[in-house]
């Protein structure tokens, strides 16, 4: 066969515009397939609080947005959603009740999040099925699994996670969701041990390994795709000298399963602040970065033939 | 999965965050403007001041042109903060202009910039053994009375001392470059408070004096009566005193590159900061106030002990070897016949040795790091991004630029042809403001030309002044500081030591060899891999 055309991208975290893009681009690039590499959903709620007279009162990156047309009501929920935020329209006793009760706030939350998922598949399923374009749609450790069924029954769309799936003829792909643990102790995050495992599930499901890409969350350790700021045991930054310093924090068994399996292509997220690639033995590494709440599409485009990764480039548009 | 939101605040609660993420990645405001004092350089552009623009404009407050210089940089910086706010990433202005105006073009100014940052590189480590270190021996020498000291100093400032010198000081600021980081911002980390000692150190030398002690002190070591006939000997060379308030202006517009160049260092590294729109500008202005504050209190010092013709005087016989006598215009001289402490004066020497070190480290760091952007394009081979395993730094890199900043120490010392080739440290003005006008330019057009992506700017770089966005405003002023920067340099042999043929040439050598680079790789690349380097730099419409 020829050169099968991915395009990659992952880390979202529920920029509309990011993802939007990222369909654009599989049209621009005339990629052959798409994947993305999980980190999907967003990390918070815009309040906006109806005011009465169709005016609404809402502070978005400590800038106080007040509202008072349909058209600057639209803006808005377009701004918040381009950056990631979910924005909920709440009367005033609606909002007191939802800040009161912890469980509740959950669960509107999840709600918003499943809810942007299956839209954006529903728009790739959409945009992509006429041109016969499949979307493999893993999530993240930072995605709840109830966001798993928001991708589920789709033609065009899948989850690759613990799944395999032929890319070509030439070519299969399998993912991983789950990252080791994180100070924030996301909803995948799981032991080294644990996540072994899972690597060693994924790999056993591989027919070719060496021409196999595996989509992998967490980068492998020390690898240069996992490089972030060192924190404190408050969470914060530790910096010297006008530098912030850095450390690997990827996987350890990532490291190791790359290094057993040597499939073709690894493509992982994660890391917003590391993008780049390297290489691990025969295997081609790539993270992609991520500056969603800028708007920005990180993304790769990579052409494979059927023993190697003929090119690669990583892209920001 | 590292990025975050503010907390949710309770009372009045703004946002509902989630409690897997509770982080806010802040490179300080303070790191910013350590980076930026170091480039701007608390020990070279520490004498500038006083041995340099009091004698090319006899007369002139030297308060007022340091004020007049920094007050046009802020624009400047407010423009390169915001290049960096708007594209928070390694080398944020070959980024900006090559996704806003034109690939081919913005590398050819970033690879220009590069070559000619480690040229300049270079020309500073020269300048550690033809200024640095004969200043400071030949002060000790005077002082201590060590003739050896002064010879030292004579050979220093040779072509053969500022080869032997200066090759012993680029192999030192590459060894510390290949260092872990964690080293390498320590070593900045004790320049910065070094330089600040040896600031507190020449204040307190020059503060303690009786205000009546200078001429004494000056007799006691540059011979009876010295201090006395100065004025005049510089007058009867030239000098003409002309305190004119239109003059200090210009000499203000003309010197600030000179005096604080180096303050929006940072935008080069703004991929590592985290809310680029506060820090970089916060960082890039603090630095220049800080070293502007500096410099004035240092001003204001010594001419409590000397009055401004003096300093001139001085100063303009530096200039004039014609005059046929040792000159030392240096503050730290000043300060030391005053006090001539041994310990004292060689902390102070140490100090600047030290933090010159500094300063070619910043400008290689920052073309390591423009050098890493052009990798992640694809435009370079990967190799020369190569990273120790252990050292975790990029060898090649490092290395590339130490080779080129070795040029420059050669083109300074003039040991191998005569003259300056690049004059890269007299010229630097010229070369780094030609290489600035892609970037400035992309930044001023970029709510014109770029309008989706500045609608989804920060606020910081949306910014409006009535209905016209303020960078655009910021930017042409910028624009005309530059243009005028330009035309200074061709006016003024002070800001352009002299632009010749061949300086114009070696800048147009430069220019297309970027242009051949990149055509060269993305060349390649297509028949190679069948990637198109230009994607990386094409707007992407949403669907």
């Amino acid at each position: 066969m020829g050169m099968t055309r991915i395009l990659y991208a992952s880390d979202f975290h529920g920029s509309e515009v990011a993802f939007r893009k990222f369909l654009g681009a599989a049209l621009q690039y005339k990629a052959d397939a798409l994947v993305v590499g999980g980190d999907v959903t967003g990390k918070a709620m815009i309040p906006i609080k109806h005011q009465g007279g169709g005016r609404y009162d809402a502070h978005l990156f400590g800038r106080r947005e007040t509202p008072s047309s349909p058209e600057e009501l639209a803006n808005l929920l377009k701004t918040i959603s381009n950056v990631g935020f979910y924005p909920i329209l709440l009367e005033p006793e609606e909002a007191s009740e939802l800040e009161a009760d912890e469980h509740k706030m959950g669960q509107r939350f999840e709600r918003e999040m499943i809810e942007r998922v299956r839209l954006w598949m529903t728009l790739a399923e959409e945009i992509l099925s006429p041109k016969g374009i499949h979307l493999y749609f893993m999530p993240g450790n930072d995605d709840l699994y109830s966001i798993d069924s928001a991708i589920e029954g789709f033609s065009y769309v899948h989850n690759p996670d613990a799944h395999r799936f032929a890319l070509d003829d030439d070519h299969e792909l399998v993912g991983v969701s789950q990252a080791n643990m994180t100070p924030w102790k996301c909803a995948r995050d799981t032991e080294e041990s644990e996540l072994a495992a899972r690597l060693d599930q994924a790999v056993a499901q591989l027919q070719a390994p060496e021409r196999a890409v595996m989509v992998i969350h967490v980068p492998p350790f020390d690898s240069g795709l996992d490089v972030c700021p060192e924190l404190d045991e408050n969470l914060k930054i530790v910096h010297r000298g006008g530098q912030v310093l850095m450390k690997p924090v990827g996987s350890p068994a990532v490291r190791v399963a790359i290094e057993k399996a040597q499939p073709l292509l690894t493509l992982h997220g994660h890391i917003h602040e590391s993008p780049g690639h390297t290489r691990i033995g025969r295997t081609l590494c790539v993270n992609a970065g991520s500056e969603y709440a800028e708007g920005i599409l990180k993304a790769a485009i990579i052409n494979l033939e059927r023993d190697r990764v003929k090119g690669h480039v990583l892209i920001s548009a | 999965m590292t990025e975050m939101v503010a907390p949710a605040e309770s009372g009045e609660r703004k946002l509902y965050a989630r409690k897997t993420s509770g982080l806010i990645r802040t490179i300080g405001v303070f790191g910013a403007m350590v980076f930026g004092v170091h480039c701007i350089s608390l020990s070279s552009s520490g004498l500038i001041p006083y041995s340099w623009i009091a004698g090319v404009w006899p007369g002139s407050s030297i308060i007022g042109v340091l004020t007049v210089a920094a007050v046009f940089c802020l624009f400047h910086a407010y423009t390169y903060a915001t290049i960096g706010a708007t594209m928070p990433r390694s080398a944020a202005d070959y980024t900006l202009a090559s996704r806003v105006l034109s690939p081919p073009l913005a590398f050819a100014a970033s690879w220009t910039l590069v070559i000619f940052s480690a040229m300049v590189a270079g020309s500073l480590i020269a300048w550690i053994p033809l200024v640095a270190l004969p200043t400071l021996t030949r002060s000790m020498g005077i002082i201590f009375s060590n003739p050896s000291l002064v010879s030292f100093a004579d050979w220093s400032a040779s072509s053969t001392g500022i080869f032997v010198i200066g090759t012993i000081c680029a192999v030192i600021t590459f060894l510390t470059m290949i260092l872990p980081t964690r080293t390498i911002v320590r070593i900045l980390e004790v320049g910065f408070f070094l330089g600040l000692l040896a600031w507190v150190i020449l204040y307190f030398q020059l503060g303690t004096a009786a205000p009546d002690a200078f001429p004494a002190a000056w007799d006691r070591f540059m011979g009876a009566g010295s201090y006395e006939g100065r004025i005049a000997l510089a007058q009867q060379n030239g000098m003409v005193i002309n305190p004119n308030v239109a003059i200090m202006t210009l000499a203000g517009l003309i010197m600030g590159f000179w005096v604080f160049y180096g303050y929006y260092i940072p935008t080069f590294f703004a991929g590592e900061v985290k809310q680029a729109e506060n820090t970089l500008l916060t960082g890039s202005w603090a630095s220049l106030i800080v070293t502007w504050a500096i410099f004035v209190l240092g001003a204001l010092l010594l001419q409590r002990l000397v009055p401004l013709e003096w300093i001139a005087a001085e100063s303009y016989l530096g200039q004039t070897p014609a005059a046929g006598v040792t000159a030392m215009p240096w503050i730290t001289f000043y300060a030391a016949i005053l006090s001539p402490s041994f310990p004292l004066v060689l902390i102070v020497a140490i100090a600047w040795i030290y933090t010159l070190i500094n300063l070619a480290q910043t400008y290689f760091f920052y073309c390591s790091r423009i050098i890493f952007a052009w990798s992640f394009d694809r435009l370079i081979p990967e190799a020369v991004c190569w990273i120790h395993p252990t050292l975790r730094s990029p060898i090649w890199a490092i290395l590339i630029i130490a080779v080129v900043a070795e040029v420059g120490i050669i083109d300074s010392s003039g040991l191998l042809w005569a003259g300056s080739v690049m004059g890269a440290q007299l010229n630097f003005v010229f070369f780094a403001v030609v290489t600035m006008f892609v970037p400035v330019i992309a930044m001023t057009l970029f709510p014109y030309l770029k309008p989706d992506l500045y609608q989804n700017a920060s606020a910081m770089v949306r910014r409006k002044l009535g209905s016209v966005p303020l960078i655009t405003v910021v930017g042409g002023i910028t624009l005309t500081y530059m243009v005028w920067m330009v035309i200074a340099s061709f006016l003024y042999p002070a800001v352009g030591g002299g632009i010749n043929a061949t300086k114009l040439a070696v800048l147009a050598g430069l220019v297309v060899t970027g242009l051949a680079v990149f055509y060269g790789a993305r060349a390649y690349r297509l028949s190679r891999e069948g990637i198109d380097i230009n994607w990386t730099f094409q707007s992407v419409p949403p669907v």
